[in-house]
């Protein structure tokens, strides 16, 4: 049997990067101790604020919520989780009720937006109408939308379930592409009054560890994947970093570093300034927004 | 000796060596360890966990990609 480092129970997790190995109790612990210090260091949250935490009903999201409000009392913080609907048949159904569920059991608000109700089409129906992958909708409208919401409800910040294999794999999906707008734009304060700042409160927690405390915490989140989840440029990033981190673990740790250890060179290369979208107002890098120039393409597929 | 492999729906028996452990059984089906965590008898286990003749794991993929 493979025993906990702390207490000698047997281990269900072995940290290679650090050598150690955890009971459940001790990752537990371990873990909500590790993202309150990374909340710390980044200074992430304020007592008092009132934080929107973006929930879909998967195990980061959820995990997300858990411990944020197991910090929320002695931080005073007020919790709103918004979930966005974006209508995807035999997915999204399940994945919602289950955030419903926790919301429910944790007594948190939550506001359910959808792409029907607000660009009048579910993620489906623009799949069908468009040559488009249906991740690239997907994410411009869910961004959108996850900060009208926030702002509307008056958050100081909006909180997101990215772990560090999701900002792992943008940081070098960004540089393998020459984007280094993107790049710089991940780890950058944001520029605009109408957009509400985002953390990241998971970014130092490998996705296998978020998953485990899911499953340990008895979190009700669904491990099901998104039907339009195929193939792509990201799977290959992914696969990629894993075989790396298999063979020499802790890269992950030190792609983020070098990551942050180089962002301040670009943002002396220069950061652009955001202008108000033509259309909607909304901030938005050129005349028009994504949101707006994708909805408009969506208008003229279906009229034709 | 043999130990059967639950993913999912899909059920698979792999032939290892005596006392192999599940990083040998993960390797032998080309599965990465950081894609997924292993529930051996009712508890998740590390990888490192010495396996026995006809015991049966479960692997939970922990990616989510949505
Ligand atoms: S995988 Fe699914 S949920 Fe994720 S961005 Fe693509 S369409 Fe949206
Ligand atoms: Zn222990
Ligand atoms: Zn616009």
């Amino acid at each position: 049997m493979v025993s906990c480092s702390i207490c000698g129970e047997r281990a269900c997790y072995h940290r290679r990067y650090s050598g150690q190995r955890f009971c459940a109790e001790h990752f537990l612990e371990y873990f909500e101790r590790k993202v309150k210090k990374t909340m710390l260091r980044y200074r992430m949250v304020e007592r008092g604020e009132r934080i929107g935490v973006a929930v879909s009903g998967g195990k980061d999201s959820l995990t997300l919520l858990r411990i944020l409000d197991r910090l929320a009392g002695r931080l005073s913080l007020e919790l709103h989780a918004i979930l966005i609907d974006e209508g995807i048949a035999n997915y999204r159904e399940e994945t919602i009720e289950r955030a419903r569920r926790f919301c429910e059991e944790l007594g948190v608000p939550l506001r359910v937006l959808s792409f029907r109700e607000h660009f009048r089409l579910a993620l489906d129906e623009a799949v069908r109408l468009s040559h488009r992958n249906a991740c690239t909708f997907c994410g411009v409208f869910r961004r959108k939308l996850l900060n009208d919401a926030a702002r509307e409800l008056g958050c100081d910040r909006l909180a997101t379930g990215h772990n560090l294999d999701d900002e792992v794999q943008a940081i070098l999906m960004n540089f393998l592409r020459g984007d280094l707008e993107r790049l710089l734009r991940l780890g950058t304060r944001t520029r605009s009054e109408r957009l509400v700042p985002r953390i990241k409160p998971l970014m130092e927690m490998p996705e296998k560890e978020v998953a485990l405390y899911a499953l340990l915490a008895g979190i009700p989140a669904s491990f099901e994947e998104c039907p339009y989840a195929v193939q792509s440029f990201r799977t290959e990033v992914r696969e990629m970093i894993n075989r790396l981190e298999e063979s020499n673990p802790g890269i992950k740790f030190s792609i983020l570093r070098s990551y942050q250890k180089l962002l301040p060179l670009l943002e002396s290369y220069g950061v652009k300034q955001l202008q108000s979208c033509r259309t909607c107002g909304e901030p938005s890098s050129g005349e028009r927004c994504r949101a707006c120039l994708l909805l408009e393409e969506l208008t003229r597929s279906a009229s034709r | 000796m043999k130990v059967k492999v639950v993913l999912g729906r899909e059920e698979r028996v792999v032939e290892v060596a005596e006392g192999a452990t599940v990083a040998e059984v993960l390797r032998a089906l080309g599965v990465n360890r950081e894609e997924v965590v292993v529930r051996l008898r009712d508890a998740i286990v590390t990888e490192e966990e010495a396996l026995r003749d006809g015991d049966t794991i479960e692997l939970i993929r922990v990616i989510s990609g949505g």
